[in-house]
């Protein structure tokens, strides 16, 4: 007992210096560490629902989950790519009619994402996760607005060792947790001129990429430490009603020329229905309210920040994770989403597809986005 | 139990606390997205490139329009594209005067975007201004903003106007018998009115006669042509007309000059800034545009119309004041007789043989009917009025490509802009 006591203690100091030294920059970019499919496909809608080992990039006080010893993923495959990519995998961009190509450019974006393969512990039963990861991505934007031609590149390697704890208070209906992250990101995220680009030398590669990076990325930025802080408290119903708060990379993170990272601050509830003598069907409903202290959106909008999710998903492996699930979701009250989940033995291959809003409420900037996932897990 | 909710409850409150304060930057980009540019340059918490794209887009301005427009055959009607009207070009020029000077302090060493800000906000400014104060259909039969700039648009704005009038327009000076030469290093002047022709001292080096020589130095001076080395025939401006009308201001006009110097100075800097080179079209059309501009003051509007270059060289090469005394005139007043003739100077000048020194011209300012002067400070009122006027464009350059641009060039921005 009295060692429990120490390690809440230790715990919540580590949270509180983590809180008081993160730096209070703010960030250009609206990003988490990871980008699971299964909250996407769920629109985002997923600070409350903490069932999975997904939680971790949403509220780390979903990692305790009673009942359950431990799991193991290992994606083998996973990568995300945007509409114009897949216009351009199915031959549908034609390069004929240059005044249309300009026509269609403000606006545009080229998305790739991939994740390495570095395998996810999680023992929920003890509300421990730890995980090494990589994300790398890259995208290329022409802005909607082009007074001036300038273009938006990312291009970002992500990597991260992240180490959460959650707790259970009050017979666990409160669980408090933190996920301590470190992470060193490689790359640049800049805004330059199309006229300084038409002027790298394209005939040397070498050449062109040690100037861009000489220019844009002298100092590549050291580690970064960052700490996310979430609670759940759920409700003694059969549906298991539950509200949380999380806050994601609290006092935001300054990367210099790889970019920021703000801090998300976010509400949610979620709840999960047995129907009635369908012990192996579960259905979770989930809505979110992000940012509520306006870090990233400005604070009329409203809408901006409502989002919904719903899964259906059959059956219960050992480690949790469903055999069977659709997901749906819709961000913003008006931007759909869609995903689902095969998982058969050790085996596991999912599907999401969702639309990224790049522009204001009022002035909408959709970019349909598509994920796939092949993985293993124990 | 309470103690640990309660420590909670005070870690959610730090949270929310320190998660605070982007709303006022933010506001900038959701504005910038919403394309409400009105609303970001009157928010002081916007950065200034922000402001300069806002400005640059009150101005009317996209980029991917002049892009789309360049790739048609008919080119980039700039006018068109900017929605430039005699009603509504000040204010345009103004946005974008505004861009330029919101970025001025810091796009040297700001982002790219800024960069880019300050280069196409000089370009517009130029281009605004340049249209703006000679396309502007001022003129009897001329009409505002239709791509033409006539030469009357270009008169009535710099005020400039010169009537092909014999002996008074500058191209038919009086030329004399006298000859300023420079012999082991001291000037004479030899009258060749005379018979015999004489030669007379001049002390001041100003091609006016002083004591005469004694009949032996006048010959031995005279036979020995092979030692010159200066020859000036001595030419005499009898009268001048003003090129500058009642109605131009010539602080009007350079204060144009200024500005335009300003802006070119501005669009090199950014081009440096952005380590911009010539190879790309949009900086080529910049930059022809710039060369155009600094072109020497050679266009079909000066050729027409040579007096205009003429008073222009009268000017740069006059002296105005009276040297003290003991000073040398040997540098002023000089001109080259190929300058003269290129310029249409229709005086006829004498040839020498004899000597293999280059003739020039020394000039005289008329001040009564009995006494020339080699300054203009004290010459007859028109002769005065005239160079005064044109005074203002002393110091600039009519060279190509030297950053500068002249009062020549400036009327030759009729033909260019017209293009």
């Amino acid at each position: 007992m009295y060692k429990t006591r120490r390690i809440r203690y230790l715990f919540s100091m580590v949270l509180l210096i983590g809180i008081l030294f993160a730096g209070d920059t703010l960030a250009n970019e609206v990003r988490r560490g990871h980008r699971f499919l299964r909250p996407m496909a769920m629109g985002e809608a997923f600070t409350a629902v903490g069932d999975s080992m997904e939680t971790i990039a949403y509220n780390p006080a979903g990692v305790l989950i009673n009942g359950v010893e431990w799991s193991m993923s290992y994606p083998l495959i996973w990568f995300a790519y945007n509409g114009l990519i897949k216009k351009a995998i199915n031959g549908d961009i034609s390069g004929d009619d240059q005044t249309q190509i300009y026509k269609e450019l403000p606006g545009s974006r080229i998305y790739l994402e991939q994740q390495l393969g570095f395998p996810f512990i999680f023992i929920p039963d003890k509300g421990v996760f730890f995980g090494v990861s990589s994300n790398n991505w890259f995208e290329f934007v022409f802005p909607k607005q082009t007074i001036i031609p300038v273009f938006h590149l990312e291009a970002i390697s992500h990597n991260m060792v992240e180490y959460a704890m959650s707790f259970g208070f009050l017979e666990n209906q409160l669980k408090v947790g933190a996920n301590l992250k470190a992470i060193k990101r490689l790359g640049v995220i800049t805004t330059f001129s199309l006229l300084r680009l038409a002027t790298i030398p394209t005939d040397d590669p070498q050449a062109a990429i040690q100037t861009l990076q000489d220019e844009y990325n002298p100092d590549p930025p050291p580690i970064k430490y960052s700490v996310d802080f979430g609670m759940i408290y759920s409700f003694r119903h059969r549906y298991n009603p539950r509200i949380a708060f999380s806050a994601i990379d609290v006092g935001g993170v300054d990367f210099g020329s790889a970019g920021e990272l703000k801090q998300l601050n976010s509400v949610g509830f979620a709840m999960t229905q047995k129907p009635e003598g369908q012990e192996e069907i579960y259905l979770t409903y989930s809505a979110d309210y992000h940012d509520v202290s306006f870090s990233y959106f400005k604070n009329q909008s409203l809408i901006r920040r409502l989002s919904l999710g719903f899964e259906a998903a059959f059956g219960k492996n050992e480690e949790n994770t469903n055999m069977l699930a659709l997901q749906l979701g819709l961000k913003e009250l008006k931007f759909p989403s869609f995903g689902f989940a095969v998982h058969i033995g050790i085996f596991k291959f999912a599907q999401a597809q969702w639309i990224e809003n790049y522009g204001t409420e009022k002035n909408s900037l959709p970019d349909k986005r598509y994920s796939f996932l092949f993985s293993f897990e124990f | 139990m309470k103690k640990s909710i309660g420590t909670l409850l005070m870690i959610l409150l730090i949270i929310l606390v320190v998660s605070c304060g982007g709303e006022k930057s933010n506001s900038c980009v959701t504005d910038k997205k919403n394309e409400e540019w009105q609303k970001i340059v009157d928010n002081p918490d916007c950065d200034a490139e922000q402001k300069g794209e806002a400005y640059l887009a009150l101005g009317g301005f996209n980029y991917i329009d002049f892009i789309i427009k360049s790739t048609e055959t008919s080119g980039v009607d700039l006018i068109t594209l900017l929605g430039l009207t005699k009603s509504n070009w000040s204010e345009k020029y103004q946005n974008f005067d505004m861009a330029l000077k919101t970025v001025s302090q810091t796009y040297k060493t700001g982002s790219n975007t800024e960069q880019t800000v300050a280069l196409f906000a000089s370009f517009l400014s130029l281009y605004t201004y340049l249209q703006g104060n000679l396309d502007n259909g001022a003129a009897a039969g001329t009409q505002a903003f239709d791509g033409t700039i006539a030469p009357e648009e270009v008169s009535n704005f710099t005020g400039v106007a010169i009537n092909d009038n014999q002996g008074s327009d500058g191209t038919s000076l009086v030329t004399t018998k006298l000859y300023q030469i420079r012999y082991n290093n001291q000037y004479y002047i030899i009258d060749n009115e005379l018979s015999p022709p004489k030669v007379f001292n001049d002390v001041s080096e100003d091609g006016l006669s002083d004591s005469e020589l004694t009949a032996l130095e006048s010959l031995l001076i005279m036979q020995d042509m092979a030692n010159w080395t200066e020859l000036n025939q001595v030419v005499l401006m009898d009268a001048l007309d003003n090129p500058l009308s009642s109605q131009g201001d010539p602080q009007v006009v350079l204060d144009f000059v200024s500005n335009l110097l300003n802006y070119l100075t501005s669009i090199t800097d950014s081009m440096i800034s952005l380590g911009v080179d010539s190879t790309d079209d949009t900086v080529k059309d910049i930059s022809k545009l710039k060369s155009d501009l600094d072109n020497g003051g050679a266009c079909p509007a000066l050729d027409n119309n040579p007096s205009l270059r003429l008073v222009e060289l009268f000017s740069t090469n006059s002296k105005k004041l009276q040297l003290p005394a003991g000073e040398s005139y040997a540098t002023h007043n000089l001109f080259s007789l190929a300058d003269l003739a290129s310029l249409g100077e229709d005086s006829t000048f004498d040839s020498i043989p004899g000597t293999s020194v280059d003739p020039g011209v020394k000039m005289l300012f008329k001040k009564s009917d009995i006494e020339y002067i080699p300054y203009w400070d004290d010459a007859t009122l028109q002769i005065k009025d005239a160079m005064a006027g044109l005074e203002v464009f002393k110091t600039s350059s009519v060279k190509k490509n030297d950053g500068i641009i002249a009062f020549s060039e400036i009327i030759c921005a009729a033909d260019i802009m017209s293009k």
